[in-house]
């Protein structure tokens, strides 16, 4: 072939290699060269479509192969070794001490070239650069790290004088509980590693060394040496464990296998080092776990020092390890043994380990990552569970009596006497009642021990689970039978029974129940008696939180008007109501104007109250504070909240339901003002908070699970945005032939970057998705919260590049009823699914979801601004998918539409520069193209104007 | 440095200047030193080691921790990744011939499972596609054997050309192709 042939031959064969449609036009190009033409068609054949792309993933230890560091300080100088700590696989491990900057006793550890391979001195000479980047009171610390001058790579770090983790607690003899504390703080410290992108993969009992500091057991997990960033891997994975070639570890071949056999995972057994993440290291903590609590391995009747390396990584992989309690034979003297340093009899042991400990270690060893606890904080958290007597992550996840038990253990005194009554109702129901010979009497007898009961379970602590609407309701057919409305008793007792209802969110009986009393109460004693006016409040927020609005306006304006009567407007019960009233205009689609004015109305009246009244102060305060930062005013209501939030938590008590409110408002604050780590940190704490006073199911965890969500997947966003920023000037300097170093360092970066975004959208995957199904399962999918969750659930799935999960998750949208699909988060929920559709480019099935879903808008949404929005971003949407389809009057019928009603200019700016400019461009509209630019230039924009200009091309379209 | 790899790196100067035998005079002085390396990993008993890890190993011998010339690296490399070539025909010949004997394959080079679509496509098809390819265009062979038979990536191989990533890219879509058409026994 011609030289000149053979270039033009390999330009026409890249330019076709990924466009089979070109492939027959390019060919035209040169068809009258029939060996040219030949070549290309028999070359594309070979070009199989299943060929994968290449890894992108670089190799670090490549790359320091080839660029060694020009210069290192010689650690002869600066260390003098005093022994031999021990010497292994890798190479030597010294105490000696530094001499300068500082002097201090390290460990020393020196690899031995001369017995290595290229592999693993890369991957020592990695590990100073990952210790290097922790700092964390349970991780041993990394001074210094390079190269002797004999070109072995060493390590200074921490000299630590402990034992291993296993050893140190059976010496000092620790407890269940002592070895669980203990545990815990590991897991803070291998939770600061795999935030910072690191996994050990190699945890044992030997990498994690106890010392006692200041008579405080304290862990330090050392030898991150094959630990490797996961973002971009390098480490070149060693071929031992591959299927049917594994072979036995010999002498010169120590070190080289990833992991050390019986703490190994399924996934590291299995060789699938691509599937090895964080998790990975929960397996084995987990097997740390179950050996601190039993004292052998989880698999240790078929695992021992005999054990081919071949036959652990098949047993890890296929057989289930029993749990902890069940592994205790209480007849083996060695159990006994065991029990005894644990303070325990066998039996005893066994019973402490049953349920809780059983289940927290089995879900630590699930053979499925997915199954594992999501991260080392989850598994922290379980632990503290258990020892606080509250039900466990890993339990089972329907259980009431679980939960029940749970429960009643933690509040023992205030429980027992109303749980006891409540038993004997149900058991006794009406049987009880009729062997009491005086009605009233049984009535009030009733009325204490419920009203008891309620107050009990109600106030902050409880919501559902406890009470169950069907054993209210066979109390309620008691009280209908006994009473004949006309006692006091009877009033009290309903209202008791409407709070009860209330929290079980049957609003309706709740309402019946309230309004009965309230009825009562008014007759007897009048309307503005202080019974009737508590009635009179909580009827108000029946019926304002119940889907029937009806009087609800006007009971709560009653109700203010009575209290501001009797005590003035500035009396705490009157400003409580006030506020109760200003929430009842704040929930959407009430009114919210007026619920701002509200409240700056009671924060300007709280001012005065003295300290006696601080807690209802403290309640205006932050109260308005929130308003502030819904209005966009975020260093007055910083200041606000951090002004009131200490008074608030004096008055009520850290946990109270108040103060968990006001921090949820004040961790958003943080995410307004573009801080979002630290609110993300606030709302990961209140989760926490949350979880372990309220009931699992709790629509108020739900509430920090959604925010904490949000704020990640937020975050997550920017560092993928930031990383491929990154990216973009590594390949610059490239371009421009500069140093190597400066591109790996970018590309380092962004890759860490990265996988801090994946570490993070992964949380809020499971987050998000936890809420949606436990919404899903107790109010349904029609929804306002349910379809929310729907809606932030997809978008965290496209974030992490599960486009085509995300539009089979959020198909669930076609479940609803066409009345349903116009509940206003049901028209959002639509508008995110056809988004999906569109970054998929199937802008078939967009149109059809778009265009379904802009007659909804239409037909559905109440004027005013939000129904505005999500009208204009479909319009736009739909606009785009037109563009998309070439079908241009439709397209710029629709972007003019979709930019007037459209509410954020910003937006609507970005889609005429992203969107409409480059389309008429493409379609040669270069009149209004010009017109538009020169729109777009100016100093104020007008784009008002761009409408009447696409009308304009659509009415006169040019030849 | 002992004396051999002084020579090797004065035979990379000579070759960079343009003295085409220092290549020929080189090849079995790395050739040898690579020997040594695989053999010493491989007498523990048959084991399976990495190519990249043999290359860098190699290099690592030569150059140890000098900072070393960028061209020479990259001759180096090139040398290196002929050998490879060489070593994984050698083994794959001999991993053949005691195929029927039940023999075990001992190099695994790390991308060789993507070129070899067809399991029984034997060693000297391979090299003779290699050939007539090398007479075609010499830089993708070089480009086929950093990836394929060093295991380097992309961007290695980028940063050892000096070239831009697409043209890598480029380079090895066709070479493959080009392999694979005769493979498969085409006739070109």
């Amino acid at each position: 072939m011609k030289p000149g042939n053979k270039q033009r031959l390999e330009e026409l064969f890249d330019a076709g290699l990924n466009l089979e449609n070109a492939r027959a036009y390019l060919m035209e190009q040169v068809q009258d060269d029939r060996e040219l033409t030949d070549e290309l068609s028999s070359l594309w054949e070979h070009c199989s479509e299943a060929e994968t792309l290449f890894s992108l993933e670089s190799m670090e230890m490549m790359r320091r192969a080839a660029f060694p560091p020009e210069h290192e300080d010689l650690p002869e100088e600066k260390f003098k070794i005093t022994r031999t700590i021990a010497s292994g696989g890798m190479g030597i491990v010294y105490q000696a001490e530094q001499q300068y900057p500082i002097v201090r006793t390290v460990a020393l550890k020196v690899l031995d070239t001369g017995r290595v391979s290229e592999e693993l001195l890369s991957r020592f000479r990695f590990e100073g650069q990952v210790l290097a980047l922790m700092e964390h009171p349970y991780i041993a610390r990394v001074y210094d790290s390079g190269m002797t001058a004999r070109n072995d790579p060493f390590i200074a770090m921490e000299y630590l004088d402990g034992q291993p983790i296993t050893e140190y607690c059976d010496n000092k003899r620790l407890n269940i509980e002592e070895r669980l504390r203990l545990f815990m703080k590991v897991c803070d410290g291998l939770q600061h590693a795999h935030q910072k992108g690191v996994i050990h993969r190699d945890i044992k009992p030997s990498n994690i060394l106890v010392i006692d500091q200041d008579g405080q057991a304290v862990p330090k997990i050392i030898d991150f040496g094959i630990a490797k960033f996961t973002g971009e891997s390098l480490v070149e994975k060693p071929s031992e464990i591959r299927g049917g070639m594994v072979e036995e570890p010999t002498e010169t071949r120590r070190g080289m296998v990833m992991g050390t056999p019986h703490y190994m995972s399924p996934e590291q057994a299995a060789g699938l080092h691509g599937q090895i993440d964080t998790r990975t290291d929960l397996y084995s903590l987990g097997v740390v776990f179950y050996e601190l609590l039993v004292g052998v391995i989880p698999l240790d009747q078929y695992l021992d020092k005999e054990t081919s390396l071949r036959e652990c990584c098949r047993i890890i992989q296929e057989v289930d390890p029993p749990a902890p309690s069940r592994r205790i034979d209480s007849d083996d003297s060695d159990f006994q043994t065991g029990a005894e340093t644990r303070g325990l009899t066998s039996q005893q042991l066994v019973r402490r380990l049953s349920r809780d400990l059983d289940w927290i270690a089995l879900k630590a060893l699930s053979k499925s990552p997915a199954d594992r606890y999501a991260s080392c904080s989850q598994f922290n958290t379980d632990i503290r569970y258990h020892l606080e007597n509250r039900p466990v992550i890993a339990g089972p996840l329907r259980q009431t009596t679980y939960h029940l038990r749970k429960f009643l253990r933690r509040y023992r005194n205030q429980v027992v006497t109303a749980a006891l009554f409540m038993l004997m109702l149900l058991i006794g129901g009406a049987a009880f009642l009729m062997q009491e010979r005086n009605a009233r009497e049984r009535a009030s007898q009733i009325n204490k021990y419920l009203i008891q009961l309620v107050g009990t379970f109600v106030p902050e602590t409880s919501e559902r689970n406890v009470l169950s609407i069907q054993a209210l309701n066979n109390i309620r057919k008691e009280v209908n039978q006994v009473f004949r409305g006309d006692s006091l008793d009877e009033a009290s007792f309903r209202f008791a029974l409407g709070k009860a209802y209330n929290h079980l969110d049957a609003g309706e009986e709740a309402v019946e129940q309230h309004r009965e009393a309230l009825r009562i109460y008014s007759r007897l004693k009048g309307r503005n008696a202080p019974e009737s006016l508590e009635v009179l409040g909580k009827l108000a927020m029946a019926v304002g939180e119940s889907n029937r609005a009806d009087d609800a306006a006007a009971l709560y304006q009653e109700h203010v008007d009575l209290l501001t009567e009797k005590y003035g407007a500035r009396h705490p019960k009157t400003l409580d109501a006030r506020l109760n009233q200003a929430f009842y205009y704040k929930i959407p689609g009430n009114d919210r104007l007026r619920a701002t004015e509200l409240f700056r109305q009671c924060f300007e009246d709280s001012r005065y109250l003295s300290d006696e009244h601080a807690g209802i102060r403290m309640k205006c305060s932050t109260d308005w504070a929130a308003v502030l930062v819904d209005n966009d005013q975020y260093q007055e209501a910083a200041e606000l909240f951090e002004k009131s939030i200490p008074g608030l938590i004096e008055h009520f008590g850290e946990d109270h339901h108040t103060v968990l409110y006001t921090q949820h408002n004040y961790a958003n604050l943080f995410y307004s003002m573009d801080r979002l780590e630290e609110g993300i940190r606030r709302h990961r704490e209140l989760l926490a908070t949350r979880r372990a006073v309220l009931f699992p199911d709790s629509r108020r965890i739900q509430r920090s699970m959604h925010a904490l969500a949000w704020g990640l997947r937020v975050a997550a966003t920017r560092k993928i945005n930031r990383a491929q920023s990154l990216r973009k000037q590594a390949r610059a300097l490239e371009r421009e032939g500069q140093s190597t170093r400066a591109r790996s360092k970018l590309r380092l970066d962004a890759a860490a970057l990265n996988r801090e975004a994946e570490t993070g959208l992964e949380e809020a995957e499971s987050l998000i998705r936890e809420v949606f199904e436990t919404r899903r399962k107790s109010k349904g999918l029609a929804n306002q919260l349910t379809l929310e969750s729907l809606e932030d659930l997809g978008l965290v799935l496209q974030k992490r590049g599960k486009l085509d999960e995300a539009i089979e998750v959020t198909a669930q949208i076609d479940e609803l009823t066409e009345e349903q699909r116009l509940i206003p988060s049901a028209l959002s929920a639509r508008n995110g699914r056809a988004y999906l559709y569109i970054l998929k480019e199937d802008y078939a099935a967009a149109e059809g979801l778009l265009e379904h879903l802009l007659d909804d808008c239409k037909k559905s949404t109440k004027p005013g601004p939000e129904g505005d929005k999500l009208t204009g971003d479909v319009l736009l949407d739909l606009a785009r998918v037109k563009m998309a389809l070439n079908k241009t009057r439709e397209a710029l019928t629709h972007f003019a539409e979709g930019m007037e009603r459209h509410v954020n200019p910003n937006y609507v700016r970005g889609q005429v520069k992203q969107q409409l400019l480059p389309y008429l461009k493409r379609n040669d509209l270069k009149t209004t193209a010009a017109e538009i630019e020169t729109i777009l230039a100016q100093e104020e924009p007008e784009l008002d104007r761009i409408p009447a200009l696409l009308r304009a091309l659509n009415a006169n379209p040019p030849d | 440095m002992p004396s051999d790899e002084k020579e090797i790196t004065q035979l990379l100067s000579e070759w960079r200047e343009g003295e085409d035998k220092a290549l020929d005079d080189m090849i079995p002085l790395v050739y040898d030193k690579m020997r040594a390396i695989a053999n010493y990993y491989l007498k523990g008993g048959g084991q399976t080691m990495s190519s990249t890890a043999l290359v860098h190993e190699a290099y690592m011998r030569v150059f140890g921790q000098r900072h070393v010339d960028f061209q020479d690296r990259n001759h180096f490399f090139a040398v290196a990744a002929k050998i490879m070539r060489r070593l994984i025909m050698e083994y794959q010949t001999m991993r053949g011939r005691k195929k029927r004997g039940g023999g075990q394959m001992v190099i695994v080079p790390d991308n060789m499972d993507q070129i070899a679509d067809r399991p029984d496509s034997e060693p000297h098809e391979l090299e003779e596609c290699l050939e007539k390819l090398e007479a075609y265009d010499k830089r993708k062979v070089w480009v086929i054997e950093m990836h394929y038979f060093v295991g380097l990536k992309v961007e290695e191989i980028t940063e050892v050309l000096g070239v831009s990533r697409s043209t890598v890219l480029r380079e090895l879509n066709f070479a493959r192709a080009w392999l694979r058409r005769c493979l498969q026994g085409d006739e070109e």
